[in-house]
């Protein structure tokens, strides 16, 4: 069974490792500094995996932004975030495949797509990463 | 009349609960049939004969106590007869419930790149069917 608030919280605490980057563990619309990393509420789940409703997965974003005004510095930024093998690698900091979680079975970095974002009027560039969930009743 | 959703279904094998691992189970249940048509006949005509039946069963595969991988390969092995009950609506007085002594006859695990790893048995109905409410 999903406990959304502690999945969400131990997202966070991983990504609070990666040096520089400023987290928000809830869909804030208020970035006060860059690099910035918000983890949303999920985008979907699904519940009853498994019989007797024990499994759930959910869908859930991160989304990583760098200052804009340098597009040259902020490219080369945001590409420290997005590699794999990389100090501020979203990905090895986040994938279950090499940090162990409480809260959740599984958690799968899948998919980080760049663009620019708009957050409260001012422009980003940025990459949302998709994350997917795996929790279950547990031993 | 109500429908019931198979998010409550309870299935054990050889005793031990394993629920909290699967998401499918087809229960096929059948009887043979003997052919006795004879001639003036406009239709066939049949006569019944011996029940049969096999279990498909499936799920998620786990690390945990009791998960099915450590349940069924040991039986499928050995080529032991354990009881299979399944619990369509869930457990509770008056419920429907069907048991029957299986044979494992096959056990699948997959592992895709991009999903769980899941994994599926085949269970081979032997002897009696008891279809006796809880």
């Amino acid at each position: 069974m999903i406990d959304i608030v502690a999945v969400m919280q131990e997202i966070s605490d991983m990504l609070d490792e990666i040096e520089g980057l400023n987290v928000y563990n809830w869909n804030t619309d208020n970035i006060s500094s860059v690099p910035a990393a918000v983890v949303s509420l999920p985008q979907d789940i699904d519940y009853n995996n498994t019989y007797g409703g024990l499994a759930d997965t959910a869908r859930l974003e991160i989304l990583v932004l760098v200052a804009r005004n340098n597009m040259r510095a902020a490219s080369k930024s945001l590409a420290e975030f997005i590699s794999r093998g990389n100090p501020k690698s979203v990905y090895d900091n986040v994938d279950s495949k090499y940090v162990d979680y409480d809260s959740a079975d599984i958690v799968t970095v899948t998919k980080a797509e760049p663009d620019i974002f708009r957050v409260s009027g001012v422009d980003y560039l940025g990459a949302a990463f998709t994350v997917n969930v795996t929790s279950s009743a547990g031993d | 009349m109500a429908f019931k959703h198979g998010k409550a279904t309870v299935v054990t094998l050889n005793g031990v609960d394993y629920s909290a691992f699967a998401d499918t189970t087809d229960f096929d249940d059948g009887v043979d049939t003997h052919e006795t048509t004879t001639y003036g006949r406009n239709r066939k005509t049949y006569l019944a004969g011996l029940g049969d039946g096999k279990v498909s069963v499936g799920g998620m595969h786990s690390d945990s106590v009791n998960n099915p991988r450590s349940l069924f390969k040991p039986l499928m092995a050995a080529g032991t007869e354990v009881q299979f009950v399944y619990r369509p609506e869930g457990t509770g007085v008056g419920k429907p419930q069907s048991r029957v002594n299986v044979i494992v006859s096959s056990y699948k695990d997959s592992s895709p790149v991009g999903d769980v790893v899941k994994w599926t048995a085949e269970l081979q109905m032997t002897g009696d069917l008891d279809e006796t409410p809880q």
